[in-house]
């Protein structure tokens, strides 16, 4: 069988078909209930065996929510070992407070947290949450 | 039937170069001044890759706002991170916008146009 040798020209119209792709995570707060969420964007891209994905989720109301916000990923991470809070994306508060935060996951199911940098995280009504990141699947 | 072998792939995916390009500089207010070290950027089909280095001359104030490479202009919001590498060592945030600019606050935040600092980030996006 021979082998291929694409162009570069070739080479990037075969990886122009690969598509960004919509899911809908399940947000919620790690404890507490009845905080309610407008998900503005859930995109994921797949390149081989890594997913980058792209998040905007706005707090719409608080409920008794306290702790991280949790959200639900498209894929479950390769990483399954529990407890080391893996670090999967970055983001920012960015309508209201510019807080910088991180996205982290623990090991357990295909779920995501977000927290500020100082690891405390502020339930309040219109901060929306600017979220990218990627992992292996 | 031709076949792309896992080695031959790698070769062909290295004809995809990291490009560099001269993104325009400023701060929400004030006069900010900066030495430009260098922005790179990879496409992957749809997927942007970004990095960016540059040192500030001359206070700012607010956001710092880098401009995306031209005909690159990102269709949804992302963001990434980088780092205050001179003077505190503050985490930067990143956040890309659709008007093509990429935004840039410490993580407390604070603005990090701040004449002596050095600002390194980087991050992906979507593009059409």
């Amino acid at each position: 069988m021979a082998d291929i040798n694409y162009t570069r020209a070739e080479l990037e119209t075969a990886l122009n078909k690969l598509t960004w792709t919509t899911w809908t995570p399940t947000v919620s707060s790690a404890t507490g209930s009845g905080a309610t969420f407008d998900v503005q964007l859930a995109e994921y891209f797949r390149l081989g065996d890594t997913i980058y994905f792209n998040l905007v989720i706005k707090i719409t109301a608080i409920g008794t929510a306290s702790g991280a916000m949790t959200v639900t990923l498209p894929f479950a991470p390769a990483e399954t070992t529990t407890g080391l809070s893996i670090i999967l994306g970055t983001g920012r508060e960015g309508d209201l407070t510019g807080v910088q935060t991180m996205f982290s996951y623990n090991g357990t199911a295909a779920v995501g947290t977000v927290i500020n940098a100082d690891s405390s995280f502020t339930w309040t009504v219109n901060h929306r949450h600017f979220i990218s990141g990627s992992y292996s699947i | 039937m031709a076949r792309l072998s896992h080695t031959k792939l790698i070769n062909q995916l290295t004809k995809i170069p990291w490009t560099s390009w001269t993104p325009t500089i400023t701060s929400d207010s004030g006069a900010l001044a900066h030495t430009f070290i260098y922005a790179e950027y990879l496409k992957v089909g749809k997927l942007v890759f970004y990095t960016v280095a540059f040192d500030i001359s001359a206070n700012g104030s607010g956001n710092i706002a880098v401009t995306t490479p031209s005909g690159l202009t990102p269709i949804t919001n992302s963001c990434g991170v980088g780092r205050e590498y001179k003077v505190i060592g503050h985490s930067i945030s990143s956040l890309v916008l659709t008007s093509g600019s990429i935004l840039l606050l410490t993580y407390l935040p604070a603005t990090p146009a701040v004449n002596g600092y050095g600002v390194i980030f980087n991050g992906f996006y979507r593009v059409a």
